[in-house]
């Protein structure tokens, strides 16, 4: 019997526990969990322990494919390689290298997400780079780097338990974070205070010191609000305040007619329970504020989160132990994905790339001219494929025509694309638009590193070998890149790693071999450091704390007659975003093998309307048959769906409407129409 | 037949270099399963080529050992197009030792072989059983979170093992408790030493006085005559999130799905994996209506299960007190405290 216990990183949210893989005979055969891992300590959610069998379906995609006459063809990699190669070439040369984007993921390395996006700008020659955090957290980069200069969560997960008082805005924790859902149990268990403002009445609503379930759409008013109760009854840390930050005055202007009367009826919530909230957060210290897509997935995302920044600020709750702004992360290597920089605006380390010294300095290390110009989004490419102006995109390790807000519109854009190459483990709506389809390595057939919510950087290591003739998708990269004439030359991960440090500095100190048992939280500038376990400690990154007056604004598309409520989405316990991993997990579909909708009973009844009922949800842009849930947890006039079905795919619905700072879409509120199927 | 044929007890010793010796040919000859402490410091029982892979310093095992005769996952039979002459039984024949069980996870085993041969004989579980012997360490330290004292599953065991090594002051003392323990012992008898009575009595005894955290029977009636209020089974249907980790670390809990799936390489399997009655899938019935009607009564449910059902069935508790559950939860439902609340009745 040959059974290994191979240690590895959760492949799912962005908390970043570690377990083994079961290996026996080379087969994957289970999980177990570590009790000494620093997040996930002995414990896992359904997901962690299912994990292992979400890469073992039958229908991963074992050969390259090439489509022929509009079918696919099994080739052989050199040819495939050779003709993505050589198409990526002919594009540019005929259109410029503005022609051209990248899509690195959020679900893949560090690794391959440092060579994606070397792969644009030192071979295509574009800043066309970017990934799936413009559908969820771009708004907390840019909203936390213009209040506090970085844009990560700024506590450690551990830290949550021993908070006095938790703030859990637009973050439904235990089912989208189960191992930090567990710190707030366990801080609640110990005595701490409890906030939580969410339009559904989540877990933590049911045991939480005050609820708030406020509108979808209304957050900005809400912490204003809040705001002005702090400010109004003296309660705000003037000490903090005065010799950390800058602009209360402007913040101040603001909020002054945010009065609980005021606010009530445009949040939906009695004034007195925003009162209070106000007050317990204020007067328990120290206090951690956590939120997630909740507040980022709309019009104003980049606005909210500049919200949350100043209502942390203004109690002197950031750069404190137990305290901070802390943005959950969704994916596994959404924080890693944008420190490598597939993002547009930035080289590796959040480095701009319209900075000449900066350029000089990647110019040097690469060896190659690089264009000053910040590239387009994933939302912007999608748009300008749509205008005729992108011609060739290669998406690794994702699925907009699943995850992307009104996929209507994302397919006119591909299908007008000359040239589309798509890395993936398992068949999608958007491989199968694809001309190239390249067989990717899933986490457990490859080493390298995932960088979790909390900034820890972390090894994945390989416990079986990949399926097929499939291949980690860093080597896919690099092969491309040597095609097109750039030799990418790497042995192995670590080397790549390596690089890393070399060119970020706040990836200085990080090598494969240093967080061999326990992951590094990066700033970590040198060998000897130790790593950051919380940021802002004395003084914010860019200096002072800055506060922002922010309006309130509506969401793009408010109900009206014909589309009387408001429709958000989400992810939850038992899934994962497209559902491609979940969707394949036995115990996972079981619990939830087909979408709905969740409805408010009154509105229910309203309706004629029962529970598992089939009814019809439409908007401007689209219709879904579902089955309806109906309980108490959305509040009245609004409706609730998960997003992880491929046959009912929610974002056929949502709103193509996107934040003007961090061009992410709103998700969370659109206009919609329920109606019961006789 | 019984997977453990019990004989009267046959005492022996073994000193510390020779228990070595034993590991070492055990090792050439079988499979040696054997606590292994990883790089991370995390200790679970792994095939062993050489005794000195082996930790000998540990408390108790992170997974349970009853992933040894029910696997996680196990393919059952693999089968191609329609002829019955496709099917290829995949049954699991190998011998191997598990040295270094707790007298917790042996009456765990216990449980289970009581369980998978009660009615219906289940060859996939009882292959593997009928093919091991099992050497188990007496713990000598009561750990925190355990409490076999109260589940009357430890430290040390009166029977029910194949053979046992209680830690004297300089080496073992040895109990020899079945059939297949004998044959073991008599292969390399050489290795052992003069008989060490040991007063097991005794042990428990002190065990007991030392750490005794609830009395079995009053737990078992109160849960019977349900006099537990409501709200305490809805507190902990709030608390648990369905990960199931608790359900697949307990070394009792023996349920599994089957399903039929394709491998990525094309083969067709009829294959098993630990499942686990905190899922709602597992209860609820083609048209949706669970029985189960929700977290309180799952809850409810499953304290009754492993302390009155299976009291009753196997006299024995269904739980033996490991506490791996407790440190699996989410939700921090604690089972030790949760038992000391049915006890005291509310």
């Amino acid at each position: 019997m040959k059974l290994e216990y191979i240690p590895t990183t959760c492949p799912y949210c962005g908390a970043g526990c570690g377990f083994y893989l079961k290996v026996k005979d080379g087969e994957l055969v289970g999980v177990a969990p570590s009790k000494t891992h620093p997040v996930s300590q002995g414990r896992l959610c359904v997901k962690g322990v299912t994990c292992w069998e979400s890469v073992i379906g039958g229908d991963r995609i074992k050969e390259p494919l090439v489509k022929k006459n509009g079918k696919f063809v099994e080739t052989s990699w050199d040819e495939a390689l050779d003709l993505v190669a050589k198409q990526f070439t002919k594009l540019k040369e005929k259109y410029g290298p503005d022609s051209l984007g990248v899509w690195g993921s959020a679900r893949c390395t560090n690794e391959l997400n440092y060579l994606a996006q070397k792969l644009a700008r030192a071979v295509f020659g574009t800043n066309n780079v970017d990934h799936c955090a413009r559908t969820c957290h771009s708004p907390t980069v840019a909203g936390l780097v213009r209040a506090f200069g970085s844009g990560a969560m700024t506590n450690s997960i551990d830290e949550i338990k021993d908070a006095a008082c938790i703030f859990a805005i637009g973050s439904n924790t235990p089912e989208a974070h189960p191992l930090i859902g567990w710190r707030v149990r366990t801080a609640k268990d110990k005595g701490a205070k409890l906030i939580v403002c969410d339009p559904r009445k989540i877990d933590t609503a049911k045991y939480a010191d005050v609820y708030i379930q406020h509108y979808p759409g209304t957050d900005i008013a809400l912490l204003n609000c809040m705001m002005n109760v702090i400010i109004s009854e003296g309660l705000e840390d003037k000490e903090y305040v005065k010799t950390r930050t800058e602009g209360l005055e402007e913040m101040k202007k603001v909020v002054e007619k945010y009065t609980p009367e005021y606010t009530s009826p445009i949040v939906g919530v009695d004034a007195e329970l925003i009162v209070k909230a106000a007050r317990l957060y204020a007067s328990c210290k120290p206090a951690s504020l956590l939120y997630t897509l909740g507040l980022t997935e709309h019009t104003v995302g980049t606005e909210n989160v500049m919200s949350v920044a100043n209502l942390a600020m203004l109690t002197g709750n950031v750069g404190v132990e137990s305290g901070g702004v802390n943005p959950l992360r969704g994916q596994n290597n959404v924080q890693g994905a944008c420190d490598m920089a597939a993002l547009p605006n930035f080289y590796v380390g959040y480095q701009k790339v319209d900075d000449p010294d900066i350029q000089a300095k990647f110019e040097k290390a690469w060896g190659v001219k690089l264009s000053p110009k910040p590239g387009l989004t994933t939302t912007d490419q999608v748009i300008q494929a749509k205008a005729g102006n992108i011609k060739g995109l290669y998406i690794i390790g994702e699925d907009p025509l699943t995850s992307d807000p009104n996929i209507t519109v994302v397919r006119e854009s591909l299908e007008k694309l000359e040239f589309l190459v798509v890395h993936e483990i398992y068949m999608s709506p958007t491989t199968e638009m694809a001309d190239v389809v390249l067989p990717g390595a899933s986490f457990a057939e490859k080493t390298g590193t995932f960088t979790n919510s909390e900034r820890r950087v972390q090894l994945i290591n390989k416990a079986i070998e990949p399926i097929g003739t499939s291949r980690p998708d860093w080597e896919i990269v690099c092969d491309v890149a040597t095609r097109m004439g750039y030799p990418f030359k790497y042995a192995s991960t670590d080397e790549v790693m390596d690089e890393i440090a070399e060119l970020a500095p706040i990836y200085g100190g990080i090598s494969h071999n240093r967080i061999r048992k326990v992951g590094l939280q990066w700033p970590c500038p040198d060998k000897s450091h130790p790593g950051t376990k919380y940021l802002h400690k004395g003084k914010f990154t860019r200096g002072l704390g800055k506060f922002h007056g922010i309006e309130d604004k509506p969401p793009a598309e408010v109900p009206d007659d014909e589309y009387p409520f408001i429709l958000s989405t989400g992810r939850m316990r038992f899934h994962y975003n497209d559902g491609t991993m979940s969707r394949r997990t036995h115990l996972l579909d079981r619990e939830f093998p087909f979408m709905f909708v969740e409805v408010n009973e009154k509105d229910a009844e309203k309706l004629g309307l029962k529970d598992v009922d089939d009814c019809c949800v439409s908007t401007r842009r689209g219709q879904l048959t579902v089955k309806a849930r109906v309980s108490d947890k959305v509040k009245e006039k609004v409706l609730w769906m998960p997003f992880h079905y491929t046959e009912a795919p929610a974002n056929l619905l949502t709103n193509d409407a996107f934040c003007p700072i961090a061009r992410t879409g709103e998700y969370k509120a659109c206009a919609a129409k329920l109606e019961k199927i006789s | 037949m019984a997977v453990v044929s019990k004989i009267e007890i046959k005492n022996a010793s073994i000193t510390k270099n020779n228990l070595f010796a034993l590991l070492e040919k055990i090792s050439k000859e079988k499979t040696l399963i054997a606590p292994v402490r990883s790089e991370l410091e995390d200790v679970n029982f792994l095939p062993v080529s050489e005794p000195k892979e082996i930790c000998f310093d540990y408390e108790n095992t992170t997974t349970s050992p009853k992933e040894f005769f029910f696997p996680q996952y196990q393919c059952m039979f693999s089968f191609s197009g329609a002829s019955n002459d496709n099917i290829e039984i995949k049954d699991d024949n190998e011998e191997i030792v598990l040295f270094g069980v707790r007298s917790c996870d042996v009456k765990g085993i216990e449980l289970l072989d009581k369980f998978y041969e009660r009615s219906f004989e289940d060859d996939y579980y009882l292959s593997k059983r009928k093919n091991s012997v099992i050497i188990s360490v007496a713990c000598s330290e009561l750990d925190e979170q355990c409490f076999c004292t109260s589940t009357e599953t430890g430290p040390v065991l009166e029977e029910g093992f194949d053979i046992q090594l209680i830690s004297t002051e300089n080496d073992y003392a040895v109990q020899v408790g079945s059939e297949k323990g004998l044959e073991l012992f008599e292969k390399y008898k050489s290795l052992f030493g003069p008989a060490v009575s040991v007063d097991i009595k005794g042990l428990l005894a002190d065990a007991k006085k030392q750490k005794t955290e609830f009395d079995l029977k009053k737990v078992y009636n109160n849960l019977k005559e349900e006099k537990v209020d409501e709200e305490f089974w809805e507190d902990m249907g709030e608390r648990c999130q369905s990960c199931g980790l608790c359900l697949f670390l307990c070394p009792t809990c023996s349920c599994y799905s089957v399903t039929d799936r394709v491998t990525p390489l094309g083969e067709s399997r009829r294959s098993r994996q630990w499942d686990a009655c905190y899922f709602r899938g597992f209860t609820r019935m083609a048209g949706g209506n669970d029985p189960v009607r929700g977290g309180a009564e799952m809850m409810k449910r499953k304290y009754h299960h492993k302390l009155v059902q299976q009291i009753d069935e196997f006299d024995m508790s269904g739980c033996v007190g490991c506490g791996r559950c407790s440190l699996a939860c989410v939700g921090n439902v604690n089972w030790l405290e949760n038992i000391i609340r049915i006890e005291r009745g509310r």
